[in-house]
């Protein structure tokens, strides 16, 4: 293993550039308090906060605690964070200036004080238009002499195929491909990780798993919410690009991948490639795309009344899409990619559900799942057939569950991001994306946004607060997904019909 | 009308679990409101003391609907008759209280004869019904209790006897335990649910069994017992019958026929058991003194030979199953009580996974406490990769809390009151199923039951090198 791989364990610092968004408040240094108050991060860690905007250093300190929750009995975890503000630090500047970086360095060196080593994660949550200055400034000014240098960068990479191969372009000279850890977040939460798991550790679910048993596979992504004020972003970023080649695309290579030969991180990502490489778009024409309108009662707004959206915006809030893999295991089985903002719930979930039996004793027996509750209540359930208790013989459909919550009732499950920047201090990249996983899953989803950029298609309106398109359920029906759930039947509460 | 007559009715086994279910199905409304029900046996009793017996074992508060102006009401419609069991006049006038009630025409009656007694009883008794209580244009039905016979020869000499006198279709065979509802479903989860079948053969699986464990031992019932032996009393009675139910081809409907032909051609794939594939075993006092051994109870010879404990290893040339151990475990005096099946699937060879191991268990519980459960492995939630064990499962008192899950018994009765053979046992069944175990029921010599004490968590030490010579695991 080459020294671009070891674990960091002293001599740590991380800058997180683009300090002073959301994304750092809310997320970033909330994990890196998770982490530092268990213990998880180099003992002695220096973090720094980049960003343009100027910010006193208590203001700084403020900012970031602000969503950091603990309570006011625990004396023990106050002290946690005072320690952890006194690792704080803030640094202002310019994302394309070398003596800014060079400042950062400076600044660096006097938080660090007197090491002969420096091991330093730059992570960078800022947009991609900056990546390669921002590289090209560290690579310079900010790479330790002596040291572990990482390369840590918040997805989306890029805005499409052409795009993901330019901007790799100019970072490759900068960092080796060991040095960048891509994050897509999703590749942090705990039932993703756990697809490997499942699949590779349970011979029941690894003899059923191919065309032969499965008929359709499902992906769901939702959000209870819209855009509200951020409609901006969203309509440069769609929810083909924020959503489906950020997320959707990564479990989908987890649940599909063949058998890595060990757990290394290269081997793990080289299955997924091959299997990306496999994967395509069906017929353009079969794919739906929405757009939310206010909800039914009025109250919530619709997409276009968003003012920061452009008029008349065709800009599609949801998409269903579907998949296909040509190689032995997966030929003819869909995979539907569906996404979509403003919905009924907040949802992520992968649905696989298995053929009927062929000339079977149960005619009227339901359609058997796999579901993975990616979030909300991490769940892994089989919806099975058993007879209805008592009298009756009818068939009566229930689950095999496994709740996360109520099995692991000490669980405390971590933050996405926890997981991933204590990985990223490991020098493990298995939950990472490679660049040409990154490049596959760009040249997965091209095809379509040329076609909606080119064509412009008008998105099917649906409400907000509602299950989607109308057109949905037809194309689940073409996709040969069978709804057959009784009216009692709502994971995971029932109520069993009456016997006669 | 409806007439239930009970033959050993001042007996246990038709106190505690024939008149709760008569109740229970009363209650339920399965029995017709025009019904009488004669107890019939050979103790001289008054009709109140008929009563306090009938009455003894019917738990108002664990059934639903029940009450005691219904109990009061369902007693109302008993009447209890002493009587032989061998003279034709006892019959003759058995038939004349039954008819005193029956004022619609024969077309319009039933007539239910429950035979609650031993064996030997059974063809003695039939015939005198047949000859006596059987008027012409009735619906009659006949229910005989297992166990049918003492082995193959005996069996096969009373199914002879019985079936001179009636036939298949008006005689109805129990095992109370095909109506036990997990077991009454087995076939809606091996069939009803497309994704077993890929792997529902010897290519994934690695071993199906069948385990009865009890942890209270003979006391009151050693009597009985000491002719029986847990291989009669249980494995060739009961458990044979449900891994049957795990293990048959699909049936072409779920008509009782279809299902039997399956059953039966399931059966008829099995080796008689060797003495090879069989481990015996009888319990002894408790470590700490306090529960006496099999010998010291009442009813019990000092030198007695029979089994309160037996594993074996069934084998099938079925081309689903040849080559996979099937396992029937049992026994008395253990330091657990449950019942389920379990199937275990192969490990994956080779992988990512390579040293872990990851095989899956699919459990179905029958008691206590119905659960189907699928024991698998994830990676332990949090920051470690570290695989765990983990159970998905449908537990049924919290997926069903709602709902009245019957008593085995009630299942039974109901489905012979309506003329439904599904959850009863066939000739053919019977006959197949001594023949299976005819060269080791004899448990002396060579087979002598070997000691472990009560509360064993094993049974006898013998039981582990077993279950270890077939690569399986006790627990």
């Amino acid at each position: 293993m080459s020294s671009a791989n070891l674990s960091i364990k002293e001599n740590g610092a991380m800058v997180v550039f683009g300090a002073s968004g959301d994304l750092s408040k809310k997320k970033t240094f909330p994990a890196l308090f998770s982490l530092f108050s268990e213990g998880r991060l180099p003992k002695d860690i220096r973090i720094v906060g980049y960003a343009r905007s100027k910010i006193e250093h208590e203001d700084f300190l403020d900012r970031i605690t602000q969503n950091i929750k603990i309570d006011e009995e625990d004396s023990q975890a106050k002290e946690k964070l005072e320690e952890f503000k006194k690792r704080c630090s803030y640094y202002r500047g310019s994302y394309d200036k070398p003596e800014d970086f060079e400042g950062l360095n400076s600044h660096l060196c006097e938080r660090e004080g007197d090491r002969s080593t420096h091991n330093r994660i730059f992570y960078l949550a800022l947009p991609p238009d900056v990546f390669v200055s921002v590289a090209t400034n560290l690579k310079k000014k900010c790479v330790p002499e002596k040291g572990i240098a990482r390369l840590v960068i918040e997805k989306p990479f890029g805005v499409d195929l052409k795009s993901a191969q330019e901007l790799q372009s100019q970072l490759a000279p900068l960092f080796d491909e060991k040095e960048i850890y891509r994050i897509d977040h999703y590749l942090g939460k705990e039932m993703v990780q756990n697809l490997v798991h499942l699949r590779f550790c349970n011979p029941v679910i690894s003899h059923l798993w191919d065309k032969n048993s499965i008929s359709s596979v499902q992906i769901t992504f939702k959000e209870p919410i819209g855009t509200e004020g951020r409609g901006g972003y969203f309509d440069s970023s769609t929810i083909v690009r924020d959503i489906v080649q950020n997320h959707l695309v990564q479990i989908l290579t987890l649940l599909t991948m063949e058998t890595p030969t060990t757990f290394s991180a290269d081997d793990l990502r080289d299955e997924k490639v091959k299997v990306l490489r496999r994967t395509r778009l069906g017929d353009l024409k079969d794919i739906v795309l929405g757009q939310y309108v206010k909800s039914k009662d009025g109250k919530k707004p619709g997409y276009l009344d968003d003012e920061t959206v452009p008029k008349g915006s065709r800009c599609p809030t949801y998409s269903a899409i579907p998949c296909f893999i040509d190689t032995e295991r997966w030929r003819g089985v869909p995979f539907l990619l569906k996404a979509g903002k403003a919905m009924d719930i907040g949802k992520v979930e992968i649905r696989v559900q298995f053929k009927a039996a062929a000339n079977g004793l149960f005619k009227d027996a339901y359609h058997n799942e796999l579901v993975i509750r990616v979030q909300p209540d991490e769940a892994i359930y089989f919806k099975m057939n058993i007879k209805q208790p008592g009298l009756s013989e009818a068939p009566l459909l229930t689950d095999l569950d496994l709740t996360y919550s109520r099995r692991f009732k000490n669980m405390k499950l971590h933050e996405a991001y926890e997981a991933l920047f204590l990985d990223a201090f490991a020098g493990d990249q298995s939950r990472f994306a490679r660049i040409d996983e990154l490049e596959c899953a760009w040249s997965l989803v091209d095809p379509l946004l040329k076609y909606m950029e080119e064509e412009k298609p008008v998105p099917e309106p649906y409400e907000y607060g509602s299950d989607g398109p109308e057109c949905l359920y037809s194309f689940l029906k073409k996709f040969g997904y069978i709804y057959d759930s009784p009216d009692y039947y709502d994971y995971p509460v029932m109520s069993v019909p009456s016997d006669h | 009308m409806l007439s239930i007559i009970v033959f050993g009715a001042s007996g246990d086994l038709a106190t505690k679990m024939t008149f709760p279910a008569l109740f229970a199905l009363y209650v339920r409304k399965i029995i017709p409101e025009d019904f009488q029900i004669i107890g019939y046996a050979r103790s001289k009793l008054s009709q109140e003391a008929a009563n306090k017996i009938v009455t003894a074992h019917i738990p108002i508060d664990d059934t639903v609907g029940a009450s005691q102006k219904a109990l009061n009401t369902f007693v109302e419609h008993y009447k209890y008759v002493p009587g032989t069991y061998d003279k034709p006049e006892s019959f003759e006038m058995l038939n004349s209280i039954i008819a005193e009630k029956e004022t619609a025409p024969a077309s319009e009656c039933t007539r239910i004869f429950y035979l609650v007694l031993p064996p030997h009883l059974f063809a003695p008794v039939s015939e005198l019904i047949k000859s006596k209580a059987h008027p012409n244009g009735m619906v009659t039905r006949l229910i005989v209790e297992k166990p049918i016979g003492f082995d193959y020869k005996s069996a096969d000499a009373i199914l002879s006897d019985l079936s001179k006198h009636w036939s298949a279709k008006d005689t109805f065979k129990v095992d109370h335990f095909l109506g036990e509802d997990m077991i009454d479903g087995f076939t809606a989860i091996r069939f009803a649910n497309s994704m077993f079948e890929p792997i529902w053969n010897r290519e994934h699986i690695e071993s199906v069994r069948v385990d009865f464990r009890e942890d209270f031992g003979c006391e009151g019932r050693g009597g009985y017992f000491e002719g029986a032996g847990i291989l009669r009393d249980v494995v060739q009675n009961h458990l044979l019958q449900l891994l049957t139910l795990l293990c048959i081809e699909e049936p072409k409907s779920q008509d009782a026929e279809d299902i039997i032909k399956c059953k039966v051609d399931f059966l008829k794939s099995l080796h008689p058991v060797s003495k090879e594939d069989i481990v015996y075993g009888q319990y002894t006092k408790s470590a700490n003194g306090k529960v006496p051994g099999y010998r010291e109870l009442d009813g019990v010879a000092d030198d007695s030979e029979v089994s309160t404990f037996c594993a074996l290893q069934l084998r099938s040339e079925a081309p689903r199953w040849k080559g996979i151990p099937i396992i029937i475990s049992a026994g008395k005096g253990l330091d657990r009580d449950y019942f389920e099946a379990r199937i275990t699937f192969k490990r994956r060879e080779g992988g990512m996974f390579p040293t872990v191991d990851s095989s899956n268990v699919l459990v179905l519980r029958v008691y206590p406490k119905e659960f189907i459960a699928l024991k698998g492995h994830i990676k332990q939630p949090g920051f470690s990769r570290q695989i765990v064990p983990v159970t998905l499962d449908v537990k049924y008192p919290e997926a069903f809390p709602d709902t009245w899950i019957h008593k085995a018994y009630e299942v039974v009765i109901a489905d012979a009151i309506n003329g439904k053979h599904t959850h009863f046992i066939s000739d053919d069944e019977v006959r197949t199923s001594w023949k299976i175990f005819d060269d080791v029921l004899d448990t002396t010599g060579d087979l002598s039951p070997l000691p472990y004490a009560f509360g064993s968590h094993h049974g006898p030490d013998a039981t582990l090198e077993f279950f270890k010579k077939r690569n399986l695991e006790w627990d």
